[in-house]
Protein backbone atom coordinates (compact mmCIF):
# COMPACT_ATOMS: atom_id res chain seq x y z
CA UNK A 1 0.00 0.00 0.00
CA UNK A 2 2.59 2.45 0.69
CA UNK A 3 4.40 1.62 -2.44
CA UNK A 4 1.32 3.06 -4.01
CA UNK A 5 0.59 5.75 -2.70
CA UNK A 6 4.30 6.65 -2.31
CA UNK A 7 4.19 6.39 -6.73
CA UNK A 8 1.10 8.69 -6.29
CA UNK A 9 2.75 11.52 -4.90
CA UNK A 10 6.39 11.21 -6.63
CA UNK A 11 3.87 11.43 -9.73
CA UNK A 12 2.16 14.32 -8.46
CA UNK A 13 5.24 15.91 -7.30
CA UNK A 14 7.22 15.89 -10.97
CA UNK A 15 4.07 17.49 -12.23
CA UNK A 16 4.99 20.31 -9.99
CA UNK A 17 7.99 20.49 -10.87
CA UNK A 18 7.57 20.85 -14.42
CA UNK A 19 4.82 23.32 -13.80
CA UNK A 20 7.04 25.38 -11.68
CA UNK A 21 10.10 24.98 -14.37
CA UNK A 22 7.73 26.19 -16.99
CA UNK A 23 7.18 29.46 -14.64
CA UNK A 24 11.04 29.55 -14.34
CA UNK A 25 11.63 29.52 -18.59
CA UNK A 26 8.79 32.20 -18.41
CA UNK A 27 10.77 34.60 -16.23
CA UNK A 28 13.90 34.30 -18.03
CA UNK A 29 12.28 34.99 -21.21
CA UNK A 30 10.79 38.22 -19.06
CA UNK A 31 14.15 39.13 -18.14
CA UNK A 32 16.20 38.45 -21.68
CA UNK A 33 13.19 41.14 -23.27
CA UNK A 34 14.17 43.84 -20.44
CA UNK A 35 17.90 43.17 -20.88
CA UNK A 36 18.05 43.37 -24.42
CA UNK A 37 16.90 47.22 -24.01
CA UNK A 38 20.06 49.28 -24.41
CA UNK A 39 20.54 51.88 -21.94
CA UNK A 40 22.25 55.21 -22.98
CA UNK A 41 25.37 56.50 -21.67
CA UNK A 42 25.47 59.26 -19.32
CA UNK A 43 28.85 60.18 -18.67
CA UNK A 44 28.26 63.56 -17.99
CA UNK A 45 25.80 62.41 -14.74
CA UNK A 46 26.75 65.11 -12.49
CA UNK A 47 26.46 67.56 -14.17
CA UNK A 48 22.82 66.49 -15.74
CA UNK A 49 21.90 66.15 -12.06
CA UNK A 50 22.77 69.41 -11.02
CA UNK A 51 20.79 70.88 -14.13
CA UNK A 52 17.91 68.82 -12.94
CA UNK A 53 17.76 70.14 -9.60
CA UNK A 54 17.48 73.61 -11.04
CA UNK A 55 14.65 72.33 -13.40
CA UNK A 56 12.78 70.83 -10.42
CA UNK A 57 12.97 74.21 -8.08
CA UNK A 58 12.31 76.62 -11.83
CA UNK A 59 9.53 74.04 -11.41
CA UNK A 60 8.30 74.52 -7.88
CA UNK A 61 9.72 77.93 -7.55
CA UNK A 62 8.26 79.61 -10.68
CA UNK A 63 6.26 77.27 -13.07
CA UNK A 64 3.91 75.30 -11.10
CA UNK A 65 2.50 78.86 -9.26
CA UNK A 66 2.52 80.71 -12.90
CA UNK A 67 0.18 77.60 -14.42
CA UNK A 68 -1.62 77.52 -11.36
CA UNK A 69 -2.59 81.21 -11.53
CA UNK A 70 -3.21 81.09 -15.24
CA UNK A 71 -5.34 77.99 -14.54
CA UNK A 72 -7.58 79.56 -12.25
CA UNK A 73 -8.02 82.29 -14.92
CA UNK A 74 -8.70 80.56 -18.09
CA UNK A 75 -10.86 78.14 -18.41
CA UNK A 76 -9.84 74.61 -19.48
CA UNK A 77 -11.25 74.58 -22.93
CA UNK A 78 -9.51 78.01 -23.52
CA UNK A 79 -6.09 76.89 -22.68
CA UNK A 80 -6.38 74.01 -25.24
CA UNK A 81 -7.69 76.44 -27.92
CA UNK A 82 -4.30 77.89 -27.12
CA UNK A 83 -2.06 74.70 -27.68
CA UNK A 84 -4.25 73.93 -30.71
CA UNK A 85 -3.10 77.30 -32.23
CA UNK A 86 0.20 77.22 -31.31
CA UNK A 87 0.73 73.85 -32.48
CA UNK A 88 -1.33 74.41 -35.86
CA UNK A 89 1.05 77.31 -36.03
CA UNK A 90 4.24 74.68 -35.41
CA UNK A 91 3.12 72.88 -38.99
CA UNK A 92 6.15 73.29 -40.81
CA UNK A 93 8.55 71.54 -38.47
CA UNK A 94 6.39 68.87 -38.84
CA UNK A 95 5.75 69.08 -42.57
CA UNK A 96 9.59 69.26 -42.93
CA UNK A 97 10.59 66.17 -40.89
CA UNK A 98 7.35 64.30 -42.56
CA UNK A 99 9.09 64.72 -45.43
CA UNK A 100 12.94 64.05 -44.48
CA UNK A 101 11.65 60.65 -43.29
CA UNK A 102 9.83 59.70 -46.87
CA UNK A 103 6.16 59.43 -44.76
CA UNK A 104 5.19 61.98 -47.78
CA UNK A 105 1.76 60.68 -46.98
CA UNK A 106 1.64 62.16 -43.44
CA UNK A 107 3.34 64.71 -44.65
CA UNK A 108 0.35 65.72 -47.00
CA UNK A 109 -1.77 65.04 -43.70
CA UNK A 110 -0.05 67.25 -42.07
CA UNK A 111 -0.71 70.52 -44.67
CA UNK A 112 -4.45 68.78 -45.09
CA UNK A 113 -4.87 69.68 -41.25
CA UNK A 114 -3.18 72.99 -41.13
CA UNK A 115 -5.03 74.12 -44.16
CA UNK A 116 -8.51 72.57 -42.18
CA UNK A 117 -8.05 73.91 -38.64
CA UNK A 118 -7.07 77.11 -40.13
CA UNK A 119 -10.27 77.73 -41.68
CA UNK A 120 -12.91 75.41 -40.63
CA UNK A 121 -10.96 74.98 -36.89
CA UNK A 122 -10.94 78.87 -36.82
CA UNK A 123 -7.21 79.94 -37.27
CA UNK A 124 -6.60 76.62 -35.49
CA UNK A 125 -8.47 77.08 -32.54
CA UNK A 126 -10.01 73.71 -32.59
CA UNK A 127 -8.53 70.54 -34.63
CA UNK A 128 -11.30 69.99 -37.08
CA UNK A 129 -9.62 67.63 -39.02
CA UNK A 130 -9.32 65.04 -36.45
CA UNK A 131 -12.74 65.30 -34.79
CA UNK A 132 -14.51 65.79 -38.38
CA UNK A 133 -12.25 63.69 -41.06
CA UNK A 134 -10.33 61.51 -38.23
CA UNK A 135 -6.92 63.04 -39.70
CA UNK A 136 -4.89 62.13 -36.96
CA UNK A 137 -1.45 64.57 -36.02
CA UNK A 138 2.08 63.06 -37.00
CA UNK A 139 4.36 64.89 -34.38
CA UNK A 140 7.42 64.75 -36.25
CA UNK A 141 10.20 66.99 -35.01
CA UNK A 142 14.11 67.13 -36.36
CA UNK A 143 15.56 64.82 -33.72
CA UNK A 144 13.18 61.91 -34.50
CA UNK A 145 14.56 62.82 -38.38
CA UNK A 146 17.43 61.92 -37.21
CA UNK A 147 17.02 58.82 -35.03
CA UNK A 148 14.82 57.94 -38.32
CA UNK A 149 17.92 57.71 -39.68
CA UNK A 150 19.96 55.91 -37.21
CA UNK A 151 21.70 57.97 -35.21
CA UNK A 152 21.83 57.15 -31.79
CA UNK A 153 20.62 58.81 -28.66
CA UNK A 154 24.81 59.33 -28.24
CA UNK A 155 24.73 60.41 -24.78
CA UNK A 156 22.25 61.82 -22.05
CA UNK A 157 22.30 65.96 -21.78
CA UNK A 158 19.87 67.33 -19.35
CA UNK A 159 19.17 71.18 -20.61
CA UNK A 160 17.53 74.13 -18.27
CA UNK A 161 14.21 74.60 -18.98
CA UNK A 162 14.03 71.89 -21.65
CA UNK A 163 15.00 68.57 -18.87
CA UNK A 164 16.03 65.41 -19.78
CA UNK A 165 17.35 64.83 -23.53
CA UNK A 166 20.24 63.32 -25.40
CA UNK A 167 23.29 64.36 -27.96
CA UNK A 168 21.12 63.75 -31.20
CA UNK A 169 17.70 65.60 -29.98
CA UNK A 170 19.95 68.58 -29.41
CA UNK A 171 21.12 68.82 -32.21
CA UNK A 172 17.45 68.27 -33.59
CA UNK A 173 16.40 71.00 -31.32
CA UNK A 174 18.22 73.58 -33.29
CA UNK A 175 16.49 72.18 -36.37
CA UNK A 176 13.20 72.30 -34.71
CA UNK A 177 14.13 76.35 -33.73
CA UNK A 178 14.67 76.86 -37.37
CA UNK A 179 11.59 75.58 -38.38
CA UNK A 180 9.52 77.44 -36.36
CA UNK A 181 7.67 80.18 -37.68
CA UNK A 182 7.67 82.15 -34.27
CA UNK A 183 11.31 82.58 -34.35
CA UNK A 184 10.96 84.55 -37.42
CA UNK A 185 8.51 87.07 -35.63
CA UNK A 186 10.84 90.37 -35.73
CA UNK A 187 9.69 91.45 -32.21
CA UNK A 188 11.76 89.63 -29.27
CA UNK A 189 9.61 90.30 -26.95
CA UNK A 190 6.43 88.85 -28.55
CA UNK A 191 8.86 85.71 -29.30
CA UNK A 192 9.69 85.17 -25.80
CA UNK A 193 5.97 85.96 -24.56
CA UNK A 194 4.41 83.61 -27.07
CA UNK A 195 7.14 80.91 -25.82
CA UNK A 196 7.04 81.15 -22.24
CA UNK A 197 3.31 81.11 -22.62
CA UNK A 198 3.46 78.11 -24.37
CA UNK A 199 4.70 76.28 -21.66
CA UNK A 200 2.92 77.80 -19.04
CA UNK A 201 -0.01 76.84 -21.27
CA UNK A 202 1.26 72.97 -21.44
CA UNK A 203 1.89 72.83 -17.75
CA UNK A 204 -1.09 74.32 -16.78
CA UNK A 205 -3.08 71.42 -18.65
CA UNK A 206 -0.72 68.36 -17.02
CA UNK A 207 -0.43 69.97 -13.91
CA UNK A 208 -0.07 67.33 -10.76
CA UNK A 209 2.14 64.82 -13.54
CA UNK A 210 5.55 65.95 -12.28
CA UNK A 211 4.55 65.64 -8.43
CA UNK A 212 3.31 62.03 -9.19
CA UNK A 213 6.19 61.19 -11.34
CA UNK A 214 8.36 62.56 -8.42
CA UNK A 215 6.45 60.68 -5.92
CA UNK A 216 6.72 57.24 -7.19
CA UNK A 217 10.35 57.74 -8.03
CA UNK A 218 13.36 56.07 -6.14
CA UNK A 219 15.58 57.79 -8.10
CA UNK A 220 14.03 60.80 -10.14
CA UNK A 221 17.01 62.45 -12.01
CA UNK A 222 16.83 58.76 -13.32
CA UNK A 223 13.49 57.91 -13.72
CA UNK A 224 13.26 60.86 -16.03
CA UNK A 225 15.81 60.37 -17.84
CA UNK A 226 14.94 56.60 -18.63
CA UNK A 227 11.44 58.02 -19.40
CA UNK A 228 12.24 59.93 -22.02
CA UNK A 229 14.80 57.59 -23.96
CA UNK A 230 11.65 55.28 -23.59
CA UNK A 231 9.39 57.71 -25.04
CA UNK A 232 11.82 58.76 -28.08
CA UNK A 233 12.29 55.21 -28.78
CA UNK A 234 8.57 54.73 -29.39
CA UNK A 235 8.37 58.09 -31.60
CA UNK A 236 11.03 57.03 -33.46
CA UNK A 237 9.51 54.10 -33.90
CA UNK A 238 6.27 55.04 -35.32
CA UNK B 1 -15.75 -6.89 15.40
CA UNK B 2 -19.01 -4.68 15.31
CA UNK B 3 -20.50 -4.51 12.47
CA UNK B 4 -19.95 -1.05 12.16
CA UNK B 5 -16.45 -0.82 11.99
CA UNK B 6 -15.96 -4.04 9.62
CA UNK B 7 -18.63 -1.29 7.35
CA UNK B 8 -16.45 1.75 7.77
CA UNK B 9 -12.95 -0.97 6.75
CA UNK B 10 -14.66 -1.47 3.42
CA UNK B 11 -16.08 1.78 2.87
CA UNK B 12 -12.85 3.14 2.73
CA UNK B 13 -11.11 0.70 0.41
CA UNK B 14 -13.21 1.90 -2.26
CA UNK B 15 -15.25 -1.40 -2.27
CA UNK B 16 -18.92 -1.92 -3.17
CA UNK B 17 -19.66 -3.62 -0.29
CA UNK B 18 -18.74 -0.94 1.79
CA UNK B 19 -22.37 0.35 0.44
CA UNK B 20 -24.05 -3.04 2.52
CA UNK B 21 -22.72 -1.48 5.94
CA UNK B 22 -26.45 -1.08 6.99
CA UNK B 23 -27.05 -4.78 6.19
CA UNK B 24 -28.97 -5.79 9.49
CA UNK B 25 -28.03 -9.33 10.36
CA UNK B 26 -23.68 -8.91 11.25
CA UNK B 27 -22.56 -12.37 11.06
CA UNK B 28 -24.20 -11.70 7.64
CA UNK B 29 -22.65 -8.80 6.83
CA UNK B 30 -19.32 -9.91 7.49
CA UNK B 31 -19.58 -12.73 5.35
CA UNK B 32 -20.99 -10.84 2.83
CA UNK B 33 -18.02 -8.48 2.64
CA UNK B 34 -15.34 -11.56 2.66
CA UNK B 35 -17.10 -13.31 0.35
CA UNK B 36 -17.30 -10.35 -2.27
CA UNK B 37 -13.85 -9.60 -1.24
CA UNK B 38 -12.73 -12.88 -2.19
CA UNK B 39 -13.99 -13.12 -5.52
CA UNK B 40 -13.82 -9.26 -6.58
CA UNK B 41 -10.95 -8.76 -4.59
CA UNK B 42 -8.05 -8.64 -7.25
CA UNK B 43 -9.93 -6.46 -9.86
CA UNK B 44 -11.11 -4.21 -7.12
CA UNK B 45 -7.54 -3.61 -6.40
CA UNK B 46 -6.33 -3.30 -9.83
CA UNK B 47 -9.48 -0.68 -9.88
CA UNK B 48 -8.53 1.42 -7.24
CA UNK B 49 -4.48 1.26 -8.36
CA UNK B 50 -5.85 2.14 -12.23
CA UNK B 51 -8.03 4.69 -10.51
CA UNK B 52 -5.19 6.26 -8.13
CA UNK B 53 -3.10 6.88 -11.04
CA UNK B 54 -6.02 8.28 -13.69
CA UNK B 55 -7.28 10.56 -10.92
CA UNK B 56 -4.04 12.54 -10.91
CA UNK B 57 -4.08 12.39 -14.55
CA UNK B 58 -7.46 13.68 -14.33
CA UNK B 59 -6.57 16.08 -12.23
CA UNK B 60 -3.81 17.53 -14.46
CA UNK B 61 -5.85 17.45 -17.29
CA UNK B 62 -8.74 19.23 -15.35
CA UNK B 63 -5.61 22.07 -14.74
CA UNK B 64 -4.59 22.30 -18.27
CA UNK B 65 -8.05 22.87 -19.80
CA UNK B 66 -9.35 24.83 -17.46
CA UNK B 67 -10.48 27.86 -19.41
CA UNK B 68 -8.60 31.30 -18.26
CA UNK B 69 -10.81 34.35 -18.23
CA UNK B 70 -9.79 36.17 -21.74
CA UNK B 71 -6.78 38.67 -20.72
CA UNK B 72 -9.16 41.91 -22.27
CA UNK B 73 -11.63 40.83 -20.05
CA UNK B 74 -9.10 40.67 -16.37
CA UNK B 75 -7.96 44.30 -17.77
CA UNK B 76 -10.88 46.07 -18.33
CA UNK B 77 -13.02 44.60 -15.62
CA UNK B 78 -9.73 45.89 -13.60
CA UNK B 79 -9.49 49.26 -14.38
CA UNK B 80 -12.89 49.62 -14.72
CA UNK B 81 -14.06 48.41 -11.18
CA UNK B 82 -10.76 50.69 -10.30
CA UNK B 83 -12.27 54.08 -12.50
CA UNK B 84 -15.70 53.16 -10.84
CA UNK B 85 -14.40 53.18 -7.56
CA UNK B 86 -12.45 56.67 -8.16
CA UNK B 87 -15.53 58.41 -9.21
CA UNK B 88 -17.76 56.61 -6.13
CA UNK B 89 -19.22 60.01 -4.59
CA UNK B 90 -19.28 57.84 -1.61
CA UNK B 91 -15.11 57.76 -1.45
CA UNK B 92 -14.38 61.27 -3.08
CA UNK B 93 -12.42 63.91 -0.84
CA UNK B 94 -8.95 64.24 0.80
CA UNK B 95 -9.88 62.23 3.65
CA UNK B 96 -11.11 59.67 2.00
CA UNK B 97 -7.75 59.23 0.09
CA UNK B 98 -7.11 55.78 2.32
CA UNK B 99 -10.02 53.78 1.42
CA UNK B 100 -9.94 55.17 -2.35
CA UNK B 101 -6.74 53.40 -1.96
CA UNK B 102 -7.32 50.39 0.53
CA UNK B 103 -10.27 49.68 -2.02
CA UNK B 104 -8.45 49.98 -5.39
CA UNK B 105 -6.04 47.40 -3.94
CA UNK B 106 -7.95 45.15 -3.12
CA UNK B 107 -9.78 45.23 -6.91
CA UNK B 108 -5.90 45.70 -8.75
CA UNK B 109 -4.07 42.77 -6.63
CA UNK B 110 -5.82 39.95 -7.87
CA UNK B 111 -4.61 41.30 -11.43
CA UNK B 112 -1.53 42.29 -11.09
CA UNK B 113 1.63 39.95 -10.31
CA UNK B 114 3.46 42.24 -8.30
CA UNK B 115 6.00 39.27 -7.54
CA UNK B 116 6.97 39.11 -11.12
CA UNK B 117 7.23 42.93 -11.62
CA UNK B 118 9.69 42.73 -8.40
CA UNK B 119 11.59 40.00 -9.06
CA UNK B 120 12.16 42.04 -13.15
CA UNK B 121 12.74 45.48 -11.77
CA UNK B 122 15.55 44.10 -9.56
CA UNK B 123 16.83 42.40 -12.55
CA UNK B 124 20.44 40.85 -12.52
CA UNK B 125 20.67 42.13 -8.62
CA UNK B 126 17.84 39.25 -7.87
CA UNK B 127 20.25 36.71 -7.40
CA UNK B 128 22.74 38.51 -5.65
CA UNK B 129 19.86 38.86 -2.68
CA UNK B 130 19.28 36.52 -0.36
CA UNK B 131 16.02 35.00 0.51
CA UNK B 132 15.12 37.45 3.98
CA UNK B 133 16.13 40.23 1.39
CA UNK B 134 14.28 38.79 -1.15
CA UNK B 135 10.98 38.72 1.00
CA UNK B 136 11.66 41.89 2.47
CA UNK B 137 11.78 43.99 -1.11
CA UNK B 138 8.76 42.41 -2.51
CA UNK B 139 6.18 43.79 -0.81
CA UNK B 140 7.67 47.56 0.05
CA UNK B 141 7.87 47.46 -3.81
CA UNK B 142 4.62 46.64 -4.23
CA UNK B 143 3.06 49.01 -2.54
CA UNK B 144 5.52 51.96 -4.58
CA UNK B 145 4.28 50.58 -7.78
CA UNK B 146 0.65 50.22 -6.64
CA UNK B 147 0.69 53.64 -6.18
CA UNK B 148 2.49 54.71 -9.19
CA UNK B 149 -0.05 53.00 -11.05
CA UNK B 150 -3.02 54.22 -8.85
CA UNK B 151 -1.74 57.96 -9.60
CA UNK B 152 -1.71 57.22 -13.26
CA UNK B 153 -5.41 55.62 -12.77
CA UNK B 154 -6.22 58.70 -11.10
CA UNK B 155 -5.08 61.08 -13.33
CA UNK B 156 -6.99 59.85 -16.14
CA UNK B 157 -10.19 59.93 -13.79
CA UNK B 158 -13.29 60.96 -15.54
CA UNK B 159 -11.80 60.09 -19.42
CA UNK B 160 -13.43 57.69 -21.11
CA UNK B 161 -11.51 54.50 -21.71
CA UNK B 162 -11.52 52.49 -24.99
CA UNK B 163 -10.38 48.73 -25.01
CA UNK B 164 -8.69 47.53 -28.40
CA UNK B 165 -8.70 44.04 -29.20
CA UNK B 166 -6.04 42.49 -27.22
CA UNK B 167 -3.50 40.05 -29.23
CA UNK B 168 -3.22 36.39 -27.64
CA UNK B 169 -0.62 33.95 -28.19
CA UNK B 170 -2.37 30.81 -26.50
CA UNK B 171 0.71 28.60 -26.93
CA UNK B 172 3.39 30.94 -25.43
CA UNK B 173 0.53 32.25 -22.84
CA UNK B 174 1.61 35.91 -23.89
CA UNK B 175 -0.69 38.33 -24.23
CA UNK B 176 -1.33 42.63 -24.77
CA UNK B 177 -4.16 45.06 -24.10
CA UNK B 178 -4.33 48.09 -25.64
CA UNK B 179 -6.28 50.90 -23.41
CA UNK B 180 -6.65 54.07 -25.02
CA UNK B 181 -7.75 57.37 -22.75
CA UNK B 182 -7.96 60.40 -24.13
CA UNK B 183 -6.09 63.44 -22.20
CA UNK B 184 -5.81 67.11 -21.86
CA UNK B 185 -2.15 67.25 -22.03
CA UNK B 186 -1.25 64.74 -24.38
CA UNK B 187 -4.13 63.75 -26.66
CA UNK B 188 -4.78 60.68 -27.12
CA UNK B 189 -2.47 58.15 -24.81
CA UNK B 190 -2.39 54.65 -24.91
CA UNK B 191 -1.95 52.20 -21.77
CA UNK B 192 -0.33 48.62 -22.37
CA UNK B 193 -0.97 45.95 -20.34
CA UNK B 194 1.30 43.11 -21.04
CA UNK B 195 -0.33 39.78 -19.73
CA UNK B 196 1.16 36.08 -19.01
CA UNK B 197 -0.56 32.98 -18.25
CA UNK B 198 0.10 31.52 -14.86
CA UNK B 199 -1.17 28.26 -13.99
CA UNK B 200 -4.70 28.98 -14.75
CA UNK B 201 -5.51 32.63 -14.87
CA UNK B 202 -3.86 35.88 -16.94
CA UNK B 203 -1.90 38.42 -14.59
CA UNK B 204 -0.06 41.82 -15.45
CA UNK B 205 3.25 41.93 -15.54
CA UNK B 206 3.88 45.16 -16.78
CA UNK B 207 2.40 48.20 -17.72
CA UNK B 208 3.32 50.56 -20.20
CA UNK B 209 1.89 54.12 -20.44
CA UNK B 210 3.00 55.87 -24.03
CA UNK B 211 5.12 53.65 -24.48
CA UNK B 212 6.93 53.90 -21.29
CA UNK B 213 7.31 50.37 -19.41
CA UNK B 214 6.64 50.63 -15.70
CA UNK B 215 8.67 47.66 -14.91
CA UNK B 216 11.62 49.13 -17.19
CA UNK B 217 11.71 52.42 -15.38
CA UNK B 218 11.80 51.29 -12.29
CA UNK B 219 14.59 48.45 -13.76
CA UNK B 220 17.01 51.65 -14.68
CA UNK B 221 16.38 53.19 -11.13
CA UNK B 222 17.09 50.40 -8.98
CA UNK B 223 19.86 48.83 -11.09
CA UNK B 224 21.89 52.45 -10.58
CA UNK B 225 20.67 52.17 -6.57
CA UNK B 226 22.29 48.44 -6.50
CA UNK B 227 25.67 49.29 -9.05
CA UNK B 228 26.37 52.25 -6.99
CA UNK B 229 25.62 51.78 -3.04
CA UNK B 230 23.38 48.39 -1.87
CA UNK B 231 20.60 47.24 -0.92
CA UNK B 232 19.90 48.64 2.53
CA UNK B 233 19.66 52.20 0.62
CA UNK B 234 17.24 50.98 -1.71
CA UNK B 235 15.01 49.54 0.63
CA UNK B 236 15.63 53.00 3.07
CA UNK B 237 14.38 54.74 -0.11
CA UNK B 238 11.43 52.75 -0.40
CA UNK B 239 10.29 53.19 3.01
CA UNK B 240 11.11 56.63 2.84
CA UNK B 241 9.26 57.13 -0.39
CA UNK B 242 6.16 55.11 1.19
CA UNK B 243 5.97 57.28 4.02
CA UNK B 244 5.82 60.82 2.08
CA UNK B 245 3.23 58.48 0.49
CA UNK B 246 1.08 57.70 3.37
CA UNK B 247 1.61 61.30 4.68
CA UNK B 248 0.09 62.73 2.04
CA UNK B 249 -3.04 60.76 1.87
CA UNK B 250 -2.34 58.29 0.13
CA UNK B 251 -2.44 59.14 -3.65
CA UNK B 252 -2.22 62.43 -4.52
CA UNK B 253 -4.90 64.10 -6.81
CA UNK B 254 -4.11 66.69 -8.55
Amino acid sequence: MFGKVRTMWRTLFLACAFAGAGLEAQVDDFEDEYADEVEVADPLEPMNRGIYHFNDKLYFWLLRPLAKGYEAVLPKPVRQGVRNVLDNVSMPGRFVNCVLQGRLRDSGSELARFGINTTVGVLGWRDSALDKWEIKRHGEDTGQTLGAWGIGPGLSLTLPLIGPTNARDSVGLIGDVLLDPVRYIPQHWTRLGINAGKQVNHVSLSLGEYERSKAAALDHYVSLRDLYEQYRERQIAE
Amino acid sequence: MSRWVYSLRYVGSGCPTGLVAAYPIPAMNKWLCRGLHMVWGRQMEHARRTWRTLSVFVFLAALASAAPKAPALCVSEATDAVLKMVQDPALQGEGKASERRTAMIEVVDQFFDWELMARLAMGKHWRSLGDTQRQEFVPVFKELIVSAYLGHVEGYSGEKLVYEKPSVDEAKGRAEVKALVTTDAYGEVDILYKLYRRDDSWRVRDVAVIGVSLVRNYRTQLNELMRRKDFATVMKRLHRKIEEQRKAGGVKLK
